[in-house]
């Protein structure tokens, strides 16, 4: 296990020499402080079990934005789901009764849905969604998004290809 | 997981699953569909992870169905454009409508790096290569084992390439088609609105290839400018260092029609910026920072206090400008 002794030694060089720009330019992109180191801190945690990424670390800086950069994606991911997600909750005619605990969970489903279909366009993703989700017939997709039926079957093909590759790939 | 499936029985089985749920399958179809599941254990296998994905999606509650789809598809709307903007979330993104104002292609990525209007970036990746991003820029990056991969979405980049120890090759491309750069600097440039790509070449050479016309390959070198849509390449002219000035954090012109650089200013203000028929023929020269704040501003009163022309402010978002 030399390897992992090896890139522990590399991390902590990583964090004294990189910890503090990391951390102000996640604060430009984040807007709060709080926020930023969380994530900087995340940052450094993902380079743990690289072994071999670190072992050839040639730009530790573009490295560690990069990786900064997914977590940032995520956190944007998280927040715009939990945003949308209250936006159409006061949406509801009918206000709908809802446990802290209950709230989560369906966040974190919907985190997990979003996650997989990331990289689809957002008409593949609403064609998916109205299959898989609601059930609809390729006819009735077409019509409710003004589309050809050849159009929706192209889609969910492209959907279920995507999410095949995430998962089983 | 770790038993792996070919991928033609992937695709028989992706073929199947989407055959299946279309709601539109005939009879006929079922009975092959069963058929090709009992003709190989694999088939079954592949079957079974169509249903795993399908699963994924299922809600507890059937009533929260539209909840789910409803928040998922406005968040990957946010999300987007949260990532293309970097401006907060507003009520009005919510609001029916708004999505068919933007461009279908652009509609289809979340782009990894992008700049908001105004704002210029520069980035180093992972090779050394390094960009520099003009306003409303939208670019991914996609390097692999075998290339290095950065798809201009919209905007304007200049890039200076770095020798990748892996010798993989650099690939530029956007909608209109590739450019295959040779240890060079150069600039690209594709808006929305004019539907072509615009290269500069500052140093080295870039070679340009149009999507639908892949055997057209025209080599534009150092000093040298052209552009080219998805068919066509244009005849190649001298580059002018005007052009590239924006790099510098500058908005240059040499003897340009005021209309002309109304249009290049826009690119870095938000709102409306009009150019009334009897000014457009008024020529510019100049050079102006882009970096101040308020910087389009300052340019406006600039160019109102040497030229004979006259801003009429409707609201701070839209401006048009006359003659004086």
């Amino acid at each position: 296990m030399l390897g992992s002794a090896h890139s522990h030694q590399i991390i902590s060089t990583l964090y004294t020499n990189h910890y503090a720009w990391l951390q102000s330019w996640l604060r430009k992109k984040l807007g709060t402080s709080h926020e930023a180191a969380d994530l900087a801190q995340d940052t450094f945690l993902r380079l743990i079990n690289k072994d071999r990424e670190l072992q050839s670390l040639r730009e530790p800086k573009a490295y560690l934005t990069t990786v900064a950069h997914g977590l940032l994606v995520n956190h944007w991911r998280r927040q715009a789901i939990e945003h949308a997600y209250l936006e159409a909750l006061s949406a509801l005619p009918e206000p709908m009764a809802q446990s802290p605990e209950e709230k989560t969970l369906i966040l974190e489903i919907l985190e997990q849905i979003a996650t997989l279909l990331d990289g689809l366009s957002i008409r593949t993703q609403q064609i998916f969604l109205l299959s898989q989700l609601d059930g609809l017939t390729y006819p009735q997709i077409a019509k409710e998004m003004g589309l050809t039926v050849n159009v929706v079957q192209k889609a969910m093909t492209k959907a279920m290809t995507h999410c095949y590759e995430v998962l089983y790939a | 997981m770790a038993n792996n499936i070919k991928p033609t029985t992937t695709k028989q089985a992706i073929h199947w699953f989407v055959r299946s749920v279309s709601g539109t399958m005939s009879d006929q179809e079922q009975e092959e569909r069963d058929q090709w599941l009992d003709a190989n254990p694999e088939h079954a296998q592949a079957w079974q992870r169509m249903q795993g994905i399908s699963s994924q999606l299922q809600p507890s509650e059937a009533s929260q169905s539209p909840l789910i789809r409803s928040t998922l598809v406005s968040s990957a709307n946010m999300q987007r454009r949260r990532l293309l903007k970097g401006l907060a979330w507003t009520s009005s993104l919510l609001t029916s409508g708004w999505i068919a104002k933007d461009q279908p292609f652009v509609l289809r990525h979340i782009a990894d790096f992008s700049t908001s209007t105004g704002e210029q970036h520069e980035v180093t990746l992972a090779d050394g290569t390094h960009i520099i991003m003009d306003t409303n820029t939208m670019l991914n990056i996609a390097f692999n084992d075998q290339q290095r991969h950065i798809k201009l979405i919209s905007g304007q980049i200049m890039i200076a390439t770095a020798k990748d120890p892996a010798m993989r090759p650099l690939i530029v491309s956007t909608e209109d088609g590739s450019l295959k750069p040779v240890g060079t600097r150069f600039s690209v440039r594709r808006d929305e609105s004019d539907k072509v790509t615009r290269l500069i070449v500052t140093a080295g050479a870039v070679e340009m290839r149009p999507a639908k016309n892949p055997n057209t390959v025209v080599t534009v070198y150092a000093g040298q400018q052209s552009y080219f849509d998805s068919m066509h390449v244009a005849a190649i002219s001298s580059a002018h260092e005007v052009d590239t000035a924006w790099t510098k954090g500058m908005l240059s012109a040499e003897r340009m029609r005021l209309s002309d650089f109304l249009n290049e200013l826009a690119r870095y203000r938000t709102g409306w910026l009009h150019c009334s028929p009897e000014a457009a023929d008024i020529l510019v020269t100049g050079t102006y920072p882009l970096h101040a704040r308020d910087a389009t501003d300052h340019i406006l009163n600039a160019l109102q206090e040497t030229l004979p022309i006259k801003l009429n402010f409707r609201t701070r978002y839209w401006i048009t400008v006359g003659k004086a």
